[in-house]
């Protein structure tokens, strides 16, 4: 793949991710998962780990080691 | 012995602690400015992350965070947290690295010095340190608020809030005005432990003695079923109305990079890996972080119901008092007092660095550069005593003011490093502009249109340094290269 596409797959899954955040999930009626946790609240977390993903794509490839 | 015995001990131990740590890197820093002010860029990876990471624990997390979601619940976490684990590693990676690769070739010091180079233009410097200063005070203030609610509370009205604001102010003066940048990383990594230790031990202890984890959540949600939605205003106003929303993700992923505090922070990093990893571990971080401070806010409106307004501001060591022993709510001060110094040390230093080296006379910076920063230091202390005893705000709405004018600089941080037809005067307009239609939104001057002034300034930062540039002259090429060329072949070789 070349550097052009990478960096062009990355900010296309950045943009992806801050649509993703405009969005939530309702509790309503639905039992809390495990007991204790919202479900907005696993939604926000499951998001942060898609986030933390990004980041070590773009540390780890896209961005150079030159100092 | 007394409950307040105990608790004066616990935080007497962790005073020693942080002290002990000033005084050691007193010894080892040299009187140069670039090992006062940067540590002599040494930070590796933990001390630059804890650095980081301390910078973002403050009052606005532990004692304004919790405040809010008291009122609005679970939201609060989606509307703050979840944002900044990528916006903060993304402008760390366009802005941040591109200004420690400049930083380091050039051997500057501070983020005003960097610019005024990049247009050399020594007056540039001058405004920056006006913008920076104008927003890091009350930010500042949002801090010492923080450490007098809590002290107030948790020492049950014998330490008054004026005097628990002066007696913060006046520890974290000592150790940084004595150890200078080494000081301030290394307290940040015993402060950043205190600080996550504390509390995530006080999540579990606290939802125990409330009655376990499911029966506190499950009673909050018979008590308060809407604390686990999104806000609905009908008039499509209010912070979680769509575009409040998308304009306050904006202001809080894109003003950390524009702290000068941070910037600083990163030119004292030893190697790009160090910058690297902070990024890399501040998602699993945040985390740690928000939960409990969103949750915290959530249980006490079942053990303090009745909270109007900024009374939510002490919900936390309200928990804390109610429900940990003596020891513990030593320990949970101590985690207030170093979230509130560890970032209030970078940001003193950070001003006064930019005073010393920007905007004194440059013969007498250049002579007592760190006896003049100490100088400033003290006055800098005094004012924002004066500031925090007149309570001007809420600490989210003074943080909120602070943080939207931070990200007007955004524009001038990443054209300055990124397009080298920017000029001074695009920089300026940038500046101007962008502060102007900030505080005419901020006054109501002109329309919202449903987002938050910070969306307005930062449009007319943009707008100012596209127009401002493409209508003045070039900077030279000379000057635009000694800047830029280094950037540029780094980004280039990767």
């Amino acid at each position: 793949m070349s550097r052009r596409v990478e960096h062009g797959l990355f900010w296309l899954a950045v943009v992806a991710l801050l649509v993703a955040h405009m969005f939530g999930v309702s509790q309503g009626e639905r039992p809390l998962l495990c007991g204790w946790v919202p479900l907005d609240l696993a939604y926000r977390i499951g998001w942060i780990t898609a986030a933390a993903a990004l980041v070590f794509w773009m540390t780890g490839r896209l961005w150079p080691d030159n100092e | 012995m007394s409950a307040p015995a105990i608790r004066l001990i616990v935080i007497l131990v962790y005073f020693a602690i942080v002290l002990v740590i000033g005084a050691l890197a007193f010894r080892s820093t040299q009187a140069t400015a670039e090992d006062y002010f940067l540590g002599g860029r040494t930070a590796k990876t933990v001390v630059l992350f804890m650095a980081l990471f301390g910078t973002n624990i403050t009052p606005f997390v532990l004692m304004g965070i919790p405040g809010l979601a008291y009122h609005h619940g679970i939201a609060v976490f989606g509307l703050n947290a979840a944002i900044v684990v990528l916006g903060i590693p993304l402008s760390f990676w366009i802005i941040g690295y591109p200004a420690w690769i400049a930083s380091k070739r050039l051997g500057v010091v501070t983020p005003a010095e960097l610019y005024a180079r990049r247009f050399d233009a020594r007056w540039f410097g001058w405004l920056m340190f006006a913008v920076f200063f104008i927003y890091t005070v009350p930010y500042m203030v949002t801090a010492v608020a923080g450490v007098g609610i809590a002290v107030d509370v948790l020492s049950e009205g014998a330490i008054g809030f004026e005097l628990a604001a002066a007696g913060i102010l006046l520890i974290t003066l000592a150790y940084t005005s004595l150890g200078g940048m080494k000081a301030t990383m290394w307290t940040n990594v015993f402060q950043g432990a205190v600080f996550l230790g504390f509390s995530l031990l006080a999540f579990f202890l606290i939802s125990d003695d409330l009655g376990g984890l499911s029966a506190l959540m499950q009673r909050v949600q018979e008590a308060s079923p809407q604390l686990f939605e999104r806000p609905a205003h009908a008039s499509g106003q209010g912070p979680f109305a769509p575009g409040a929303w998308a304009s306050w993700a904006l202001a809080i992923a894109l003003t950390v990079i524009a702290f000068p505090h941070m910037l600083v922070r990163i030119f004292a990093a030893k190697d790009v890996r160090a910058l690297k990893n902070a990024c890399r571990y501040y998602p699993l971080a945040m985390i740690v972080l928000w939960v409990p401070a969103v949750l915290f806010g959530m249980w006490a409106t079942v053990d303090h119901p009745g909270l109007v307004g900024r009374a939510s501001d002490a919900v936390f060591p309200m928990l804390v008092l109610d429900h940990l022993g003596p020891t513990l709510q030593g320990v949970a001060l101590a985690g207030i007092l170093a979230a509130v110094m560890s970032t209030l040390d970078a940001q003193m230093l950070t001003l006064s660095s930019m005073l010393t080296r920007d905007v004194l006379p440059q013969a007498l910076g250049e002579r007592h550069p760190v006896r003049l920063g100490r100088l400033f230091l003290v006055g800098l202390a005094a004012l924002t005593w004066w500031i925090v005893v007149n309570k001007p705000a809420s600490i989210f709405k003074l943080a909120g003011v602070s943080f939207s004018g931070y990200v007007t600089l955004v524009p001038t941080l990443l054209l300055g490093l990124r397009w080298r037809r920017f000029t001074v005067w695009g920089a300026t307009a940038s500046l101007v502009l962008g502060n102007l239609v900030l505080a005419a939104s901020f006054a109501g001057w002109i329309p919202g249109l449903g987002l938050l002034p910070v969306a307005w300034g930062l449009m007319a930062a943009i707008v100012g340094a596209v127009v401002g540039s493409l209508f003045s002259p070039p900077t030279a090429p000379s000057v635009v290269e000694a800047v830029i060329g280094p950037v540029e072949r780094a980004l280039r070789g990767g």
